[in-house]
């Protein structure tokens, strides 16, 4: 990947290095205005994927919101350097990393209540629209419990579940997106598991929260 | 509890992440093993209640405005020069055609799948670029005349806010090349673009799909085409699109 300015001619000479983030090992040289537009193409689509893992993370919507903010501009500025095949898992990476420094700058209140941080509210009862009310209440209970304990698992624990579970990533994906060898994902799956599994449990659905 | 070591064999397993042999070594062994079979439907059901019940937030529209907003004031403003610089235009414009060309021969994606992320990124884009509606009314008598001589098909868009579905309004938005008519749908923090174009020429037909995330219903009506997208969940974009059907 060349640092210097983008040279508009060699753009036109070599107008596939515009999709390098699908090809190799291509240098790539692009034109703001082409790094703009592929940029909305490749990453602006998962930014679903990069809200929710920001919402586990953080836990609290607000500071969710500023490590988006935040790792957006990241991906946005560090976008010419991607030369992977995964946009999704390289902007989760960027996510995760961008909590780690956050929280290093700002770090977590003793663990409040943020029952609500995580279901923001709203998309419990939408989605359960057919349900019968005692269905429903049972749904929300149930729902509000698992949301809990995986917010009471350690953070290192938290991150591999959600990526596996919620987010369905592959080990080797995890692995990238956490920066730890795919041995350690393992580790880390089984032990965020069985924590998971004791606090279901209990009668009382574990976590700390409600 | 497992047998000695087979833990996170089993777990790989249900992971789908064993290659064959191993794979098969380990279902042989579950067939045989009552302690490793029983830890195998506790993970098994544990998963199933974590993927089915837990909240999978998203993002509303406000927070995705903010977001675009932050982006765009954001150290050194790069998107924002990106779209703003007047000399480069031109020669960008033409190195992203042949680029853009280039790609899609080397992607070469289907038809479907490539209309599909036009339509989501269009989407996308008018909640980051603050820039949701030109004409902003919930009344169809001031949207759909908008619409004329902008463009080429009748857009016919009305107000469904008695079933959920409030009219935000319209605008003039550019999907596979050509100048479409959005129609701008609101459903409690979600927004749903309605894109309303003439027919291209073998591009009826109608489905639906789900492309990243966002929900999208296609169909053809009179001569245009129209598609409905959101970050909505199925059932709410399908109840829209059978609603809009109707209206036809």
């Amino acid at each position: 990947m060349t640092t210097t300015a983008p040279i508009l001619g060699r753009a036109i000479e070599r107008p596939p290095s515009a999709i390098g983030w699908r090809r190799e090992g291509v240098a790539t040289v692009l034109t703001d205005r082409e790094r703009a537009d592929v940029f909305e193409k490749a990453v602006l689509p998962h930014l679903p994927a990069a809200f929710r893992l920001a919402r586990w993370l953080a836990r609290d919507p607000h500071d969710a919101e500023d490590v988006l903010q935040e790792a957006y501009l990241r991906a946005f500025r560090y976008f010419g350097t991607f030369s992977g095949t995964d946009p999704r898992t390289w902007l989760l990476a960027i996510v995760r990393n961008t909590f780690h420094t956050y929280r290093e700058k700002n770090p977590a209140g003793a663990e409040v209540d943020e029952a609500s941080a995580v279901d923001g509210g709203d998309g419990v009862a939408a989605s359960r629209r057919e349900a019968s009310p005692e269905e429903a209440l049972d749904a929300v209970s149930e729902r509000a419990r698992i949301d809990a304990a995986i917010r009471a698992l350690p953070a290192e624990f938290r991150e591999v579940v959600v990526l596996r579970e919620l987010e369905g990533l592959s080990y080797k994906e995890i692995a990238s997106v956490a920066r730890i060898p795919i041995g350690t994902v393992m580790s880390r799956l089984s032990r965020g598991r069985e924590d998971l599994r004791r606090l279901l449990s209990r009668p009382d659905g574990g976590g700390s929260a409600r | 509890m497992s047998c000695p070591g087979r833990e996170e064999k089993i777990a790989a397993l249900l992971d789908g992440e064993l290659d064959p042999s191993a794979r098969a070594e380990m279902e042989a062994h579950l067939a045989g093993c009552a302690a490793c079979s029983a830890r195998a439907q506790e993970l098994r059901e544990l998963s199933r209640a974590v993927r089915e019940g837990a909240s999978r937030p998203e993002p509303d529209a406000e927070q995705v405005r903010r977001l675009g907003r932050a982006i765009r004031r954001g150290p050194g403003g790069k998107l924002a020069r990106a779209a703003g610089v007047a000399k480069y235009a031109l020669v960008a414009v033409a190195a992203a055609v042949v680029a853009w060309c280039a790609a899609t021969w080397w992607a070469r994606p289907s038809e479907e799948k490539r209309i599909g992320e036009e339509v989501v990124v269009a989407h996308v884009r008018s909640l980051l670029a603050d820039h949701l509606t030109d004409v902003a009314s919930s009344d169809r008598h001031t949207v759909n005349p908008w619409f004329q001589g902008k463009v080429d098909c009748a857009v016919g868009a009305r107000d469904h806010a008695e079933q959920g579905f409030p009219l935000a309004g319209g605008r003039l938005d550019y999907v596979d090349g050509r100048a479409v008519a959005a129609v701008v749908y609101r459903h409690g923090p979600h927004v749903l673009n309605l894109f309303v174009g003439s027919e291209r020429p073998g591009g009826g037909g109608s489905d639906a799909l789900a492309v990243r995330g966002y929900r999208i219903v296609h169909w053809t009506a009179g001569e245009t085409e129209r598609w409905l997208v959101s970050d909505a969940d199925e059932s709410t974009v399908k109840a829209l699109a059978d609603l809009l059907r109707a209206d036809e």
